[in-house]
């Protein structure tokens, strides 16, 4: 089974993982940053570039 | 991308998302020297600005208009998201499917855009929307049209992206190129394949019908909007009343199930209905159900109430149907174009498997369908392939059942809006957000651990296992690897494939742990354990899906691999029940199939098992028998597939084996020539592998077995000679790996059986030297797995050879005090050895030479006796004297002094 794009995000940078499996899933940057224990900035952050390479990653392969 | 590359690209990307879009190539041309880096970093800002607020955001929460007809007919040159749209392809009360091209030019190929006009807007505003087409993206099989792409348009319309497929749907494709009944049903076959591979992954369709199958120019099936339904109309969070409401306005009512129709869970067993009601009309051209009207609370009716009409009598009606809006023809002159021939010859071939097995898809309750696609398609290729179906027709208690049902069911439909509300769930939105990912969160690990604990078993521990001198490293993976597997056996109880993956893992284990034919780590107990986990798990998983060929096959296999482990722990009983039902299973599946290779090279094993096992209960021509049907299937295998390395080495050991019992009957010269063959082929594996020590330990086996047929043919020289060879190799194996149980075990019987020779040879010295080699390195296993009956046994056999070339050298000594001194050596060996060596005999396991061995043993004790009691008449006092009077009398006190 081809792993689907959070998996394949996992071979680069597993804190990048979590955040995108947590706030993928459905819960908020305030909620994933309390459940993770890191700024609501930090994951804003992590979001957005693991999110911009997701997408690449989706459409382009 | 690499991750040394993203490591590079990420703080590039990130400092310039902080940035306004307008300052960013000015903040690149400074911090950006490297071309390519740059223009990666680009991209992913493109990436980045293209998904504004609909692909994967969060954040972005639209909001639903109510419906208007425009709204989504789209004008081509029109944008949705990074699509343009090129022209309207279909449009209908869901919505409307454009032809799309990506607008940046980025890749040519044209898509679908479907743009669903949805009742519920709310859905999309849950993150269940999200996850799903993350998983739908997921998707990859070669008849699932993939989704590409989905999301929300700028008014708040869902769209999906997905693969364009330019084809004919399938009842029309079937009909235009009049493709034969068998042809239908191959068709349909790989239909099934990507629904049992949407269910591996966890998702159901939901809304198979005709009209989402699609057969492209080459002949080639595709499923479309996989899984679209459920994200369309079902969430945690909304009102149930509603999910169910628009269920029935969404789906297709004529090919949705009973339990879809009555707003009841779905299951994987409502995509089997759905199927059947396509295989129905593939095969009939009809639906199953004759209504006359086709409102939707008609045709629902219809579905949970009116048993189908059986195919085959379907097809003899001569009235033109009309279905989901379109007029089929079912005059006689299309039936002879484009299916049999006419009615009667369709009719004919209908009756019967096919009947029964579209019956068996469409019946009413969930659970006494097919219990997977699998299974359904599984009774297909059956019919196809002439064999047993396992549909049957509906038995006499089912009828009545149905009758008893049929006229609660009316009432049920009627009531369902009221029943949806009154079962309305009180979790509020949050609770429900978080135990969804508190799920998802379990299942992350669930998996995670199932990699971690199948990668440690599989690939680290083989990476390792042939190499000289791992055993300690291998023990440490293995104790890790059984934690794991312990914690996921709790959860994987009613997942057949779960439970077959676990079942190989601890099978693993336990031949790692304590397979005597493997390098095995020497915990027999835990091996034990674990062999029978593996088997209690098959036979879970089997009771789940009975007709699996995969899953009985395992079963026979892990049952040999227990009979192994029992054998080596001494459970008489439980070995032979183990074997048994291996053997039988395995010739069950082998007269099915005779092609299953993988069947034939298990059930060659499980007759080399039986071969042995009488050889054991001293039937040595039952013994013969079985292991030359094992040699036979064998040399076909090697025969059939002449590069495979594992047939190879099995003809080797089934060449040995039919030796061994040749050797018992006294056919030396035939056994001779099989383990000359034998040694051919493992010397050709040796000079492929020169550094594996398990190739490297099979050539031992020819080397003992030929110096032991040397030395019986009396030329001592000779036998020597191939025992040193062995002897060689193994020394050699246990100095590179001192913890290779295995090779110490070999290496102590090779040097038992070689001092067994040199005693022959009038070599006393040289025969004690080997004996004792033998005993301390047995003795030495014996203690690390005090469970051992073979370990024990083999002490006690090492012990009783002592013994008995000390009795020898006693009566061939003509000096008293030595005749003493060795008759007291002997006695004091017997002593330690006899009690276990005779039990073992005594229980029936002995062969001729054995029998042998033992008489000789108690005459040479009995001797000793007497010759004690002889001397130690002359030397010590009267007292002790009249105690030991009686010849062989073993309990005289002089030599407890001993």
């Amino acid at each position: 089974m081809k792993p689907y794009a959070p998996n394949r995000l996992a071979a680069l940078d597993s804190g990048d993982v979590r955040i995108v499996g947590i706030h993928f899933g459905g819960f908020s940057i305030e909620d994933t940053s309390e459940f993770l224990g890191i700024s609501p900035a930090t994951v804003k952050r992590s979001w957005a570039s693991a999110r911009a390479w997701l997408l690449l990653e989706m459409r382009g392969k | 991308m690499t991750p040394e590359r993203w490591q590079r690209v990420r703080p590039l990307l990130e400092s310039a998302l902080e940035l306004d879009s307008s300052q960013r190539p000015a903040y690149l041309d400074a911090a950006c020297a490297d071309l390519s880096l740059r223009r990666e970093v680009e991209s992913l800002l493109a990436s980045h600005e293209q998904a504004g607020t609909d692909v994967l955001n969060p954040a972005s929460l639209p909001t639903l208009n109510p419906d208007e007809e425009t709204r989504f007919r789209l004008p081509s040159g029109k944008r949705i998201g990074a699509y343009e749209i090129l022209e309207e392809i279909a449009v209908g009360g869901m919505g409307a499917v454009y032809r799309a091209v990506r607008a940046d030019g980025q890749y040519k190929q044209q898509v679908a855009l479907k743009i669903v006009r949805s009742e519920l807007g709310v859905e999309f505003t849950t993150s269940r929307f999200r996850n799903e087409r993350q998983i739908l993206a997921s998707l990859n099989h070669p008849h699932i049209a993939k989704i590409l792409d989905a999301g929300t348009t700028a008014d708040g319309m869902p769209y999906f992206v997905m693969e364009l497929v330019e084809g004919q749907r399938i009842d029309n494709y079937c009909d235009a190129h009049k493709l034969s009944t068998t042809e239908r049903l191959n068709l349909f076959l790989q239909i099934c394949s990507a629904v049992q591979y949407a269910h591996q992954h966890l998702i159901i369709h939901r809304d198979i019908k005709p009209g989402n199958i699609f057969v492209n120019a080459e002949g080639i099936p595709k499923l479309l909007d996989f899984g679209i339904a459920k994200i369309l109309v079902s969430s945690d969070d909304t009102d149930p009343a509603e999910q169910t409401l628009s269920l029935v306005r969404l789906l297709t009512p004529e090919y949705a199930s009973p339990e879809q129709v009555k707003g009841e869970p779905i299951t994987t067993a409502s995509d089997v209905y759905s199927l059947g009601v396509v295989l129905y009309e593939l095969l009939t051209g009809r639906t199953p159900y004759n209504v006359s009207t086709h409102t939707p609370h008609e045709i629902s009716r219809a579905v949970c109430e009116t048993e189908p009409e059986k195919p085959s009598t379907a097809v003899r009606h001569k009235q033109v149907q009309v279905a989901n809006g379109e007029t089929k023809r079912t005059d006689e002159s299309a039936f002879s174009l484009t299916r049999e021939g006419s009615p009667e010859k369709l009719s004919k071939r209908l009756s019967g498997d096919l009947d029964n097995i579209v019956l068996m898809a469409l019946r009413k309750e969930p659970q006494r369908r097919y219990v997977s696609v699998e299974q359904f398609a599984q009774d297909i290729q059956r019919h196809l392939q002439h064999l047993p179906v396992m549909a049957r027709q509906s038995t006499f208690s089912y009828r009545a059942s149905r009758f008893v049902t049929r006229h609660r069911v009316g009432v049920a439909v009627a009531a369902l809006v009221v029943v949806a509300l009154l079962s309305a769930t009180g979790v509020t939105l949050r609770q429900a957000r978080i135990a969804r990912a508190e799920r998802a969160r379990a299942e992350r690990r669930f998996n995670d651990v199932r990699k971690l604990a199948n990668s440690l078993i599989f690939e680290v521990h083989d990476s390792i296992q042939e190499l000289p001198g791992a055993t300690a490293a291998r023990r440490l993976i293995i104790q890790r690897a059984q934690e794991y597997l312990d914690g996921l056996a709790q959860e994987s109880q009613s997942d057949p494939a779960l439970l077959r993956e676990l079942a190989a893992a601890y099978g693993r284990l336990a031949n790692v742990q304590g397979h005597p034919r493997d390098a095995n780590l020497g915990d027999t107990p835990k091996a034990l354990q674990n062999s029978l986990k593996a088997v209690k798990s098959l036979q879970a998983a089997l009771l789940l899906n009975p007709l699996n060929r995969d899953i009985r096959r395992e079963l026979a296999e892990s049952n040999i691999n227990l009979y192994y482990i029992q054998a080596n722990v001494g459970d008489e009983s439980g070995r032979n029940r183990s074997l048994d039902n291996a053997v039988h299973g395995l010739e069950e599946l082998a007269a099915s199939n005779q092609e299953d290779l993988r069947v034939e090279s298990d059930l060659a094993d499980a007759y080399s098992a039986t071969g042995l096992r009488f050889i054991d209960a001293n039937d040595m021509t039952q013994g013969l028998t079985y292991h030359e049907k094992a040699l036979a299937i064998y040399q076909r295998l090697a025969r059939t597939d002449p590069q495979n390395e594992k047939y190879q080495t099995q003809l080797s050991f089934s060449r040995k084996r039919v030796a061994s019992v040749l050797i018992v009957q006294n056919q030396l010269q035939p056994a001779f020539e099989h383990e000359q063959a034998a040694l051919a082929i493992d010397e050709a594996q040796l000079a492929l592998h020169p550094d594996n020590a398990r190739t490297r330990y099979n050539i031992t086996f020819a080397y003992g077995d030929m110096g032991f047929i040397l030395g019986r043919q009396g030329d001592f020289d000779g036998s020597v000679s191939y025992y040193r060879k062995a002897l060689a190799i193994r020394a050699a194996l246990v100095a590179a790996d001192p913890q290779d149980t295995r090779a110490r075990q070999g290496l102590s019987t090779t040097y038992l059986k070689l001092g067994g020779v040199l005693e022959r040879k009038a070599d006393t010295k040289g025969a004690l030297d080997s004996y004792k080699k033998a005993l301390a390195l047995i003795e030495n296993l014996s203690q690390a797995d005090p469970t051992n009956e073979s370990r024990r046994f083999a002490v006690a056999n090492t012990q009783v050879a002592i013994a008995g070339l000390y009795a020898n050298m006693s009566f061939k000594s003509h000096v008293s005090t030595l005749e003493l001194q060795y008759c007291r050596e002997a006695e004091n060996w017997y002593r330690r050895g006899l009690p276990l060596f005779l039990q073992r005999k005594v229980q029936g396991k002995q062969v001729g030479d054995e029998v042998h061995a033992l008489a000789e043993n108690l005459q040479r004790r009995e001797k000793c006796g007497r010759t004690i009691a002889r001397l130690e008449h002359a030397t010590d006092s009267p007292s002790t004297r009249k105690d030991c009077q009686a010849p062989g009398h073993l309990r005289c006190p002089t030599m407890r002094r001993s």
